[in-house]
């Protein structure tokens, strides 16, 4: 049966006017010496929701409370630190980049690896599976202990990390309620990037549709030619993307590289945000708020284009 | 108000879905058009024709979803749009229905003159044929059965099975093919085209014949192959071997078993890539210019019985297994190893068995795959023995090993033996260097599995400087300058004037010590 036009069920969707990028608005950020991250603090506690965006995620994106997110993503200098304690616990391949990311290399060496980041691209968000995602998060919340049981546990449990024989996943992302670090959720992540207190006005909360601040796509390009994304931007031969390229081009809260970089885990089943590594076609596609990336979800141990920015909360449990 | 065709704010969203159907297909365009497209459902299967993005061409992207997980069989997706902006194609889990996925789509093809790039393909089976201006990400849970092709470039394949058709970026990149099963097939390898680089082949075994055509400076480069269960058949034939992302590091081939596909570089392979071969090397590996492998070849890297049968040339240079004579300057600065590593003779400075006429500052051990040493710090790895040229007695040999230090070149297969202060490669000694491969200290292989010893040799040098007779005497302490000077064998004199015969300058000399016999 072939539908001709005139039978089609049509829903007419008529957003708001597009207005030019708005400032964004004030944000805390608070830098914890003894973490090394940036941590901005949203706030605006149940939010206005997410109306949707072709279905993906509509009614999502109000938070309950406030919570605090990192300004930039997992640097791969942060990661290898990550890498190097963890790989004597790894019962996979060690050489595989779902464990070492785009931008950390390691060989055989005696009865071991050694890594290290690739030149020049110590401070550019590096990639990573979910799973590793958990075990960073693990790691950080039980003080960068090396030893099995501080990857294993304390924010994810990863016994739960287990595949069926038909191939499913039966991996749990459910955080530990005293956890200090975690996954962003897609609720906390989409509020995070797109929702802006001050919108519509003071005390008016809505929500852009791309990264920065912004109802435009960003303009993908090197900062010097006046570009806000490098997403798209990674070649194979001459590139250095390091987090933080773009100061000006910030969410309502503050964070930097929502676009580009790695695109980013949350806990919901899917990445959001582009990369640097996707093809510069598709840039604005991943940008648009509530546009998932990849279905991390459905292959939590495999990461190619996904990396992590961290959550926490406002205050530390116990402290 | 100024309404672009991309202004983010403004969409027309039509869905169609058929009262019993399961997909539902998106149009995303500019508001006030009216996008054309049909869903048929034929003999099971569903077919979608993407029309037209509206009567005035704006352009728009189309989303194709199911509303039953794996279920729905998708036969065709047909663009026949002329579209001048382009547009995208998704095919994407269903928010609404739990992340529904499509089961199978068996092509994507363009009939038109729009430009479409595939922005992301995920469903819970196979993918077929797909030629469309761009490949974004697709993600398949059992195979890519058809050919997929792309006018530019291809992000990323993420397979949990196998890839059993082409794969073609001709006149742009390959990012990444990663399969959990095996890419091609032995008999039936898959052709993989594309013209700047690719970044990483990875499969359970892969049998392609891999082809990257471009020529230049930014083009023409392969950088990753990675077996994880079994062997390369087929063949690759690119420009460079390099690491991506401009790098000074190890990033390499590990090939969980052979090396069967012949490989042919065009122009070299970069000094910081490495290529394991846990097996056999059983094909051929060609490099056309006398600079090309510059890089290091490590087989039988599993450490499991692998051989190096087939043949390395490098600008018609052929290797001889598996102890072959070129130095490394000779070949581009690179080398190939067969585990475990034998020292490679003619790349010592000196080289094996040579005799240098001057004392040297240092002197290179060379192996042809990196080395390292393992054990105690305080045991040397390393053992010199010395003996004097002309002096036959066992009781000559001199252990000296204390008198040197030892540092690890850059290639990780050479060992620099320098002199410690007060002592030197001193004339008239031959030098033997072995490695140490018993103890609890001893010189091991670096990147070969369970780290064997290196192989037992013996390195040898003499240095043999030709000085004069008052030059020798200065040096052995003895007073050139009397009428008369005694000499003992102590200073090594007398067995240089019998190694010399009667060209020395007319000094009377009154030998002290008996003369050895035969003398």
């Amino acid at each position: 049966m072939t539908l001709s036009r005139s039978s089609l069920l049509a829903f007419i969707c008529v957003p708001l006017l597009a207005h030019a990028s708005a400032v964004a608005p004030p944000f805390h950020s608070v830098r914890e010496p003894d973490d090394g991250y940036v941590w901005l603090t949203v706030g605006d506690v149940d939010n206005i929701k997410f109306e949707g965006y072709f279905g993906w995620f509509a009614g999502r994106g109000s938070v309950l409370y406030e919570y605090r997110i990192a300004q930039s993503e997992v640097l791969t200098a942060q990661h290898l630190e990550f890498v190097q304690a963890y790989w004597p616990f790894y019962d996979g391949d060690p050489l595989s980049e779902h464990f070492t990311g785009m931008f950390i290399t390691g060989w055989r060496q005696g009865n071991g690896y050694v890594y290290e980041s690739m030149p020049g691209w110590e401070d550019a968000p590096n990639t990573m599976s979910m799973r590793m995602a958990a075990r960073f998060c693990n790691w950080l919340h039980n003080g960068k202990v090396n030893e099995q049981w501080a990857f294993d546990k304390g924010v994810y449990d990863t016994s739960t990390f287990t595949r069926n024989p038909d191939g499913s996943y039966n991996d749990d992302y459910t955080r530990a309620p005293d956890a200090r670090y975690w996954i962003p959720t897609a609720d906390e992540w989409l509020k995070a990037v797109y929702y802006d207190p001050d919108r519509h006005g003071p005390g008016k909360g809505g929500w852009w549709i791309h990264p920065g601040s912004s109802d435009e796509r960003l303009r993908i390009e090197y900062p010097e030619n006046g570009g806000q994304t490098n997403g798209g931007l990674w070649e194979w031969y001459n590139s250095r993307l390091p987090a933080g390229m773009y100061p000006d081009v910030r969410t309502p809260w503050g964070l930097l590289d929502a676009s580009g970089g790695a695109s980013e885990h949350t806990t919901d089943g899917y990445s959001f945000g582009s990369s640097c590594l996707d093809d510069m076609l598709f840039v604005h596609h991943y940008d648009r708020a509530g546009q998932p990336h990849n279905s991390n979800g459905g292959r939590p141990d495999r990461g190619f284009l996904d990396g992590l920015r961290l959550a926490k909360p406002v205050r530390t449990p116990g402290k | 108000m100024r309404i672009g065709p991309w202004t983010a704010a403004m969409f027309l969203t039509l869905c169609t879905r058929l009262a019993f159907s399961d997909i539902i297909v998106f149009a995303d365009v500019v508001e006030g058009e009216y996008p054309e497209f049909s869903v048929t459902f034929v003999d099971g299967e569903w077919n979608v024709v993407l029309i037209s993005t509206g009567e005035n061409n704006l352009g728009g992207d189309f989303r194709i979803r199911s509303t039953s997980n794996a279920t729905d069989t998708i036969r065709y997706i047909i663009c026949d749009l002329d579209d001048p902006s382009g547009f995208g194609v998704i095919v994407e889990p269903n928010p609404n229905a739990n992340g529904a996925l499509v089961r199978t789509v068996r092509s994507i093809v363009s009939t038109g003159e729009a430009d479409i790039s595939l922005y992301s393909c995920e469903v819970s089976h196979d993918v077929g044929s797909v030629a469309l201006y761009a490949i974004g990400t697709i993600q398949a849970g059992r195979d890519v059965t058809g050919a997929l092709t792309s006018a530019t470039n291809i992000t990323l394949l993420d397979i949990v099975d196998g890839v059993t058709g082409n794969v073609s970026a001709a006149n742009g990149l390959l990012k990444n093919i990663e399969a959990g099963g095996a890419v091609g097939s032995v008999g039936t390898p898959i052709s993989i085209t594309v013209h700047d680089y690719v970044r990483r082949v990875m499969g359970a075994t892969v049998n392609a014949n891999i082809n990257v055509t471009g020529n230049g400076a930014l083009v023409g480069a392969f950088a990753r192959l990675v077996t994880t269960a079994g062997d390369v058949t087929g063949s690759l034939t690119c420009e460079r071997i390099v690491p991506i992302d401009q790098g000074q590091y190890n990033i390499d081939w590990n090939i969980a078993g052979d090396l069967v596909a012949d490989v042919n570089c065009e122009w070299f392979m970069h000094s910081d890539f490495t290529i394991y071969v846990d097996g056999s090397l059983e094909g051929d590996v060609t490099f056309d210019l006398d600079d090309g492998l510059q890089g290091q070849i490590i087989i039988n890297a599993g450490n499991n019985g692998g051989e190096w049968n087939g043949t390395i040339t490098v600008d018609d240079m052929t290797l001889s297994s598996p102890n072959y004579t070129q130095t490394s300057a000779q070949i581009g600065g690179g080398a190939v190893g067969l585990a475990p590593f034998n020292f490679h003779a003619t790349n010592c400075v000196p080289a094996d068995n040579a005799t240098v006429t001057a004392e040297p500052e240092s002197v290179t051990l060379s192996h042809y795959g990196p080395v390292e040493k393992y054990g105690q710090t305080t045991v040397a790895e390393l053992k010199i023995v010395r003996h004097p040229l002309v002096h036959f007695c066992a009781e000559c040999d001199e252990t000296v090993t204390g008198h040197f230090t030892w540092e690890y070149a850059a290639n990780g297969r050479d060992i620099v033996i320098t002199p410690s202060q007060g002592y030197a490669f001193e004339d008239g000694y031959e030098y033997h260097i072995t490695p140490v491969i018993t103890g609890e200290t001893v010189l091991r292989c670096q990147g070969v599995a369970g780290n064997p010893v290196v192989q037992s040799y013996n390195y040898n040098f003499k240095v043999d400087v030709p000085w004069s007779l008052k030059e020798l005497m200065r040096r052995r302490g003895v007073d050139p300058t009397g009428r008369t000077i005694t000499l003992d064998h102590s200073s090594g004199i007398v067995d240089w004037l019998h190694d010399r015969g009667g060209a020395v300058e007319p000094v009377r000399i009154t030998i002290s010590a008996p003369a050895r016999a035969g003398a």
